[in-house]
């Protein structure tokens, strides 16, 4: 009896995964990020005595439960495809993984149980908040360490490393490990943001009690100085996590930034710049409804809204008219892939340098100089219930593209190992282990070569 | 591939599937789950 010889009529084997995956990402993620903010606002909630932190951390405890299940179940699922579609890669990362999985399944047997113990001793606990909160935070330590251990198995099969499988360090910290874990660490703080801020919006407008269209005024601002304050961290930790993919592993680099799939980071440009201006512009309209007037900090953030827009908009400047090759959108030459850092592409707008560099760090450093601005007014507190709908709709298209790029961002890491060996192959281990034929190969193998059974 | 040839749909067809069957089982289960809990929110 062959091993592997699944074959999944209609969508094709590729598409299993990613159908499980992402639901599943999506998800994890955003209990990751729930867990931890709901954990740090129940604090706040201790230190400020005021009453909507608290009320917050316990939905969110209470939603991190509701969705763990369906996340797990999903991950569940996935593992199950894994095994029976690529028994031989499965094998073999649980020949080098194994006491990672391992740690790592624990990691979710101890969130389940901090976050269960969290959320069911809330009125329990009501007048012991200190110890209280050490559960909620310990749950969503125990998420993010679940993701770190991930990490390994995940920066490993992009950029693994040049050393026997053996070595354990080594394999641990492979070229993208510390710097996949900062992208996704901050990551998941912002998308759960977001996603809170935008949930806020919708519940602020169908609410009708005034107590509740305050509550939801506050959490959507609460979401958001979450969401755009871990953003504006995003472009750094990017771009030192595609520093380290072009050292490791070149070709999926190139396939990335200049190659069939650079549209994806054209595409995340334009979530970038949606999310960065609908926020900036939602923190200029809660200005007007600062409970001390602000007109300095109003004009300021005015000033910032502009140079946001600006600086985002540079960013979508692609290099050339080469867009999307799978579905025929090209015009003009396409850009030569080994293109140096400091030679002009044919759109001399689009080049890296200094254009992007000057894009990505303005767009930063305005943001910071947003959000400071819109902090020191929060400081003195605003008129909660009262926001306009149209500062609403920001909130929620925000939240909206954070969940596309969450997915372009998702789909661009995994389809780099497309790169780098034919057309029609790719890689399911960098450079070790093929994706069709699942064939291992001597040449940069970082284990032992040897032969498909 | 090891097994015979298999009837798959075209790669951009199924592109499309994987992104909007990724939506509709993450949005799905989170809205149904949402829709279930309602009422217990409510008792709160």
């Amino acid at each position: 009896m062959p091993v592997g010889d699944v074959q999944v009529p209609v969508i094709g084997n590729d598409l299993v995964i990613p159908l499980l995956v992402l639901p599943h990402i999506l998800i994890a993620a955003f209990v990751i990020g729930i867990n931890l903010i709901g954990a740090f606002s129940e604090l706040t909630g201790t230190i400020t005595k005021k009453a909507r932190y608290d009320r917050f951390a316990r939905a969110s405890a209470r939603f991190t439960l509701l969705l763990f299940a369906v996340g797990s179940a999903l991950a569940f699922t996935f593992l199950l495809s894994l095994i029976t579609l690529y028994p031989i890669l499965f094998s073999q990362l649980m020949n080098i993984f194994f006491w990672v999985f391992l740690a790592e399944a624990f990691m979710f047997v101890g969130e389940v149980i901090m976050v269960y113990a969290w959320y069911h001793s809330w009125d329990r606990m009501a007048y012991r908040k200190n110890l209280h909160v050490v559960f909620g935070l310990v749950g969503g330590l125990f998420g993010l360490t679940q993701m770190i251990f991930i990490d390994v198995v995940a920066s490993y099969m992009l950029t693994p490393s040049n050393a026997q499988a053996s070595d354990v360090g080594w394999t641990f910290f492979n070229p993208t490990y510390v710097t996949l874990n900062l992208h996704r660490f901050v990551g998941n703080f912002s998308y759960a943001g977001f996603l809170i801020a935008g949930w806020a919006g919708w519940r602020y407008l169908r609410s009708t009690r005034e107590d509740d269209r305050e509550y939801y005024d506050w959490m959507g601002h609460w979401g958001l100085v979450w969401g755009f304050g871990f953003l504006i961290l995003q472009p750094f930790m990017g771009y030192g996590y595609m520093t380290e993919i072009k050292s490791a592993s070149p070709g999926a680099f190139e396939y990335l930034m200049l190659g069939p799939k650079s549209w994806l980071f054209n595409l995340l440009t334009l979530e970038l710049l949606v999310m960065s201006v609908a926020s900036v512009a939602y923190f200029l309209h809660k200005l007007d409804f600062a409970v001390k007037p602000v007109p300095r900090l109003r004009n300021a953030t005015m000033g910032a809204l502009g140079f946001t827009a600006l600086f985002a908009l540079l960013n979508t400047i692609p290099a050339d008219g080469y867009l999307v090759p799978q579905i025929g959108l090209v015009f003009g030459e396409k850009v030569d892939p080994n293109i140096s850092l400091a030679a002009r592409p044919p759109i001399s707008l689009g080049a890296m340098y200094p254009w992007k560099y000057i894009g990505l760090i303005g767009i930063a450093l305005v943001g910071v100089f947003a959000l400071s601005l819109y902090l020191k007014a929060a400081a003195s507190g605003f008129h909660w219930g009262r926001a306009s709908r149209l500062s609403q709709y920001a909130l929620i298209a925000a939240a909206v593209t954070v969940v596309f790029t969450m997915m372009t961002m998702g789909y661009a890491r995994e389809s780099a190992r497309r790169a780098g060996n034919g057309k029609e192959d790719g890689w399911l281990i960098y450079n070790c282990l093929t994706l069709q034929q699942e064939k291992f190969v001597s040449r940069g193998c970082p284990s032992q070569s040897m032969e498909t059974p | 591939m090891l097994g015979p040839e298999i009837a798959l749909l075209p790669p951009l067809v199924r592109f499309f599937l994987g992104f909007f069957g990724a939506l509709i089982i993450a949005g799905g289960s989170v809205l149904l789950l949402y829709w279930m809990a309602q009422g217990e929110e409510e008792e709160e």
